[in-house]
């Protein structure tokens, strides 16, 4: 698997968004992957044996080449899988209307209602209208205060594909972007657990993004969520992001871990590796003091949660909690 | 926890702060009854008790002395043995490269 | 003083209907007056459905009432108060604030503290070990509470307990102590009574300077560590209605593990700032109002006299076998100063520290704390003796207190039946009381809310009229509700 970067370029301000600022906090110029660096892109899924071309980035529909690169995609056979914010301008969703539904999916990142983000609902459910089972729904969940239940709504209403996928919202390290803390994940966890039965009733099956463990679910929860929980505490591994730069990194939330360019001698087994080694460099540590006890690690059930959210515990020769900008602020 | 320390009883023996710094590339995560230190080449090396609280006081700036001072009470060690625990787990923390002098 | 006679089942009217509530069976239920006269007719269990369900529920003896512990004292949790000192001046704290001594707990009192401690854990076969620090401001003796984190983890490690340290704090502290908390601590209570607006006013430091931007920071900081963030809100008759506006910003702020609201105890000091309470009625209007600020965001809101998870004989660690260890080695089942206890005639001390650093108990005197729970007259006739407790045994329900409800009784009956409501899927029944005052003065002003008599027609039905608080008034009788 490795996603590829598109554009920088985004309409929506999500929170949660890992890849809106750098490293450094720096908020990331607009910039659009040429083509020919999405051809070599290609070549380097093509030589590693993926079958899919995973198009992200801000908001990849932006780029203006889209409907381009849709069709060498398409051209050289891979599947296509679009991550979208849902507002998709018109003429990247008349050409995703051409690609057949068994060769396209649009994983589109739903901001269910009672979060107070604009919806725009309007555009969005046209989107799903007219993509319909080539749409499957997502949501970043980033507080426990979420609200899933309309989603089966939606899919029922638009023909959307019969599956929900759930992430969860980690730390960007010095992004600064709204997470979720693992402190929350057991409200978190009791949410889910009752909307996954929810939507098994309505026979839509849910799946799991990195970074869910065992222990945010309640206790007998686990057997309740099916092969969609078959996941849960697998430690992240690199994803492999290739930005438009042409810089691969592990994923967003440890771009800060570093990168390596995209060459034609770069396969996704080298890149992993590479990556593989730099995560082992920060060594052993995981999202709270309480996974020293745990029996889900102690029998390798569990690899600790997000890397990247286990790393905000490591603690340096100064003071080292940096504090979201987004937090201090008085009423 | 280093500021607002009362003046420290060390004051007119030795420096009242700590000669020594972390490492650079060192880190270390607290856990529910141990610390671990990471000297950011993927090796780690898990403190118990007494050291971990050597470490954590050593870290936050205090002298040797005051040190000492703390961990006698924290390890029920009389004011030698502490100060010999911390000076030996502070040498050894020095040979493996996880703190330097300041 | 004679205990108090304890009732399991209770029946208090809500608007037309009455709620049932039966907090050792786990159970409430909403029924109309016919219902209820049924009920009590034991009529209910003659016929079939929901009723029939409820009174056989009723009618079987709870077996997990809880009861005082006995023999050797093991503690639920051991305080420390490592200071009383404090480095700001609250307009309604009567601790002394920055007046009280800074004393600094010696280390080798709080050394003999935690292995006393440990000692009980391990004797009762415990499998983790909780420390609480109070204070006055208990990170204004840092060292202490460094020594006392640090020997619990030494203990727990050697002793394969699961320690479980926490805390109160009034956020203003050095990044380094927020750091620490952070990383050492299970939990940890913030004080911050709202927006820079109020809570400058509420809490200044001992100069008059303004606080809020130091706590924020320390909040924000917190916020962003694993330890579980609670913040506690102390309201007043001016921040009243802002209540449900205060809970949601703090929850969008900050993203704590909880909030805890709780209202102004009158004091000497909250009287020279021209501080009160806010109406009872009107806190538990807004307080309910609070509450569904949890369901939408997932983080619990909490007033803690309401809290109806399990029966409890007492609101605090007084009369569980709580240990508090004062800085100069009192061992204590109370962290309020002994002054407040003994303007009530009250000893809370449980014990001291021998000659030798030795933690000894008096069983005596820890016989006589537990026994306090038990002695709450007014509590007697009320559905919330369960679960109120009867609130602070020196500040409420103290020996010789009066017999009539006082405010906090009301808003904590108020409040408690709406939850309770809501439990039962009634919310709109609890949104529809707290928009009707006379409705709410019927609940609260509820002269015998016990309902033992489940199937006995010949329980004389106390027809007293009882006292009523209305709002901004003087105690007044009237005509109470009649029950059914």
């Amino acid at each position: 698997m490795a996603n590829i970067s598109i554009t920088t370029a985004c309409n929506r301000d999500c929170a949660f968004c890992f890849a809106a600022r750098t490293e450094n906090g720096a908020r990331r110029p607009v910039r659009h992957m040429p083509l020919p660096r999405v051809e070599a892109a290609l070549d380097f899924l093509g030589r590693s044996g993926v079958s899919e071309a995973r198009l992200l980035g801000g908001e990849p529909t932006l780029h203006p080449d889209f409907g381009r690169v849709v069709d060498m995609v398409v051209a050289r056979g891979f599947g296509l899988v679009v991550f979208s914010g849902g507002l998709v301008p018109e003429p990247a969703l008349k050409k995703l209307e051409t690609v057949p539904v068994s060769a396209v999916s649009l994983l589109l990142n739903a901001v269910p209602s009672g979060l107070g983000r604009p919806l725009e609902p309007a555009r969005l459910e046209e989107v799903c209208r007219r993509l319909g089972p080539r749409v499957t729904l997502g949501v970043t969940i980033d507080s426990p205060a979420i609200q899933l239940p309309s989603l089966l709504d939606a899919i029922d209403r638009c023909g959307l594909r019969r599956t929900v996928r759930l992430g969860l919202g980690h730390p960007a390290i010095g992004a600064a972007n709204s997470y979720l803390r693992p402190r929350q994940y057991p409200e978190v966890g009791r949410r889910v657990t009752q909307f996954v039965l929810l939507a098994r009733e309505r026979d839509v099956s849910v799946e799991f993004d990195c970074g869910w463990v065992p222990c945010m679910f309640p206790d007998g929860a686990l057997a309740t969520l099916g092969h969609g929980a078959d996941s849960l505490g697998s430690r992240c591994s690199p994803v492999l992001d290739l930005l438009p730069d042409g810089r691969f990194i592990s994923c967003y939330p440890l771009a800060s871990l570093g990168s390596i360019v995209l060459h034609p001698g770069l396969d996704a087994r080298n890149a992993r590796e590479y990556f593989q080694d730099r995560r082992e460099k920060t060594g052993p540590c995981f999202l709270g003091p309480d996974c020293d006890g745990c029996g889900w690690r102690a029998r390798g059930e569990c690899g600790g949660g997000c890397l990247s959210a286990a790393l905000l515990r490591r603690r340096t020769g100064r003071l080292s909690v940096a504090v979201a900008r987004r937090v201090v602020r008085g009423c | 926890m280093a500021a607002r320390r009362r003046a420290s009883p060390c004051a007119e023996r030795e420096s009242a702060v700590s000669p020594y710094r972390v490492a650079p590339g060192v880190h270390w995560v607290v856990g529910r009854t141990a610390l671990t230190i990471l000297d950011g080449n993927g090796a780690a090396k898990t403190l118990g008790y007494p050291e971990a609280a050597v470490w954590d006081f050593v870290t936050r700036g205090y002298s040797l002395c005051d040190v000492s001072r703390l961990i006698a009470p924290v390890a029920s060690l009389d004011p030698p043995a502490a100060r010999q625990v911390v000076q030996a787990a502070v040498d050894g923390w020095i040979a493996s490269g996880f703190l330097e002098r300041a | 003083m004679h205990r108090m006679t304890r009732h399991g089942v209770f029946l208090v009217p809500v608007l037309d209907r009455w709620l049932a509530f039966a907090p050792l069976h786990g159970v409430a239920a909403v029924v109309n007056a016919a219902a209820a006269r049924d009920l009590r007719r034991g009529a209910a269990v003659l016929s079939n459905g929901a009723l029939a369900d409820l009174g056989r529920v009723l009618r079987r003896v709870p077996s997990n009432a809880p009861c005082p512990p006995d023999g050797e004292a093991c503690p639920p949790l051991l305080g420390i108060i490592p200071t009383r000192g404090c480095n700001l001046a609250c307009a309604y704290c009567d601790f002394g604030g920055s007046s009280s001594a800074h004393t600094t707990m010696a280390p080798s009192i709080a050394v003999a503290a935690v292995d006393w401690m440990a000692q009980r854990m391990r004797d009762a076969g415990r499998r983790s070990y909780r420390v609480h620090f109070f204070g006055g401001e208990p990170f204004l003796a840092p060292e202490i509470v460094a020594i006392v984190v640090h020997r619990v983890r030494l203990l727990a490690d050697r002793h394969g307990l699961a320690p479980y340290v926490d805390g109160s704090t009034s956020g203003v502290i050095d990044a380094g102590v927020c750091e620490f908390i952070g990383d050492y601590f299970s939990g940890i209570a913030v004080s911050l009574d709202g927006p820079p607006e109020i809570h400058n006013r509420l809490r200044p430091r001992s100069g008059g300077q303004p606080t809020f931007d130091h706590v924020n920071r320390t909040v924000a900081r917190l916020s962003e560590m694993p330890v579980e963030l609670c913040l506690r809100a102390c309201i007043t008759e001016d921040s009243v209605e802002e209540l449900e506006h205060v809970v949601r910003w703090m929850i969008d702020t900050y993203r704590p593990s909880a909030v805890n609201i709780e209202t102004l105890t009158p004091g000497v000091a909250s009287r020279r700032a021209g501080l009160k309470a806010p109406d009872p009625y009107r806190f538990a209007a807004r307080c309910v109002s609070a509450y569904k600020v949890a369901d939408d965001t997932g983080v619990p809101v909490v007033y803690s006299a309401a809290e109806r998870e399990r029966a409890r004989l007492s609101f605090c660690p007084v009369g569980t076998d709580a240990v508090i260890v004062s800085p100069d080695g009192r061992v204590s089942a109370c962290y309020l100063r002994p002054e407040d206890w003994r303007s009530r005639g009250l000893d809370l001390d449980v014990g001291g520290i021998d000659t030798e650093g030795t933690v000894v108990i008096d069983r005596g005197a820890l016989g006589r704390v537990r026994e306090l729970p038990l002695l709450k007259p007014r509590c007697a006739r009320c559905f919330c003796q369960w679960t109120c407790a009867g609130g602070c045994h020196i500040n409420e329900t103290y020996p010789g207190c009066a017999v009539d409800y006082t405010p906090f009784c009301v808003q904590t009956r108020i409040v408690t039946a709406c939850l309770l409501l809501r439990d039962a899927g009634c919310g709109e029944v609890a949104d529809a009381l707290v928009s009707d005052q006379r409705a709410m003065e019927r609940l609260a002003c509820h002269w015998w809310d016990p309902f033992d008599s489940i199937g006995d027609e010949n329980v004389p039905v106390t027809g007293e009229a009882s006292p009523v608080w209305p709002r901004g008034g003087e105690p007044r009788r009237a005509q109470s509700g009649s029950p059914p």
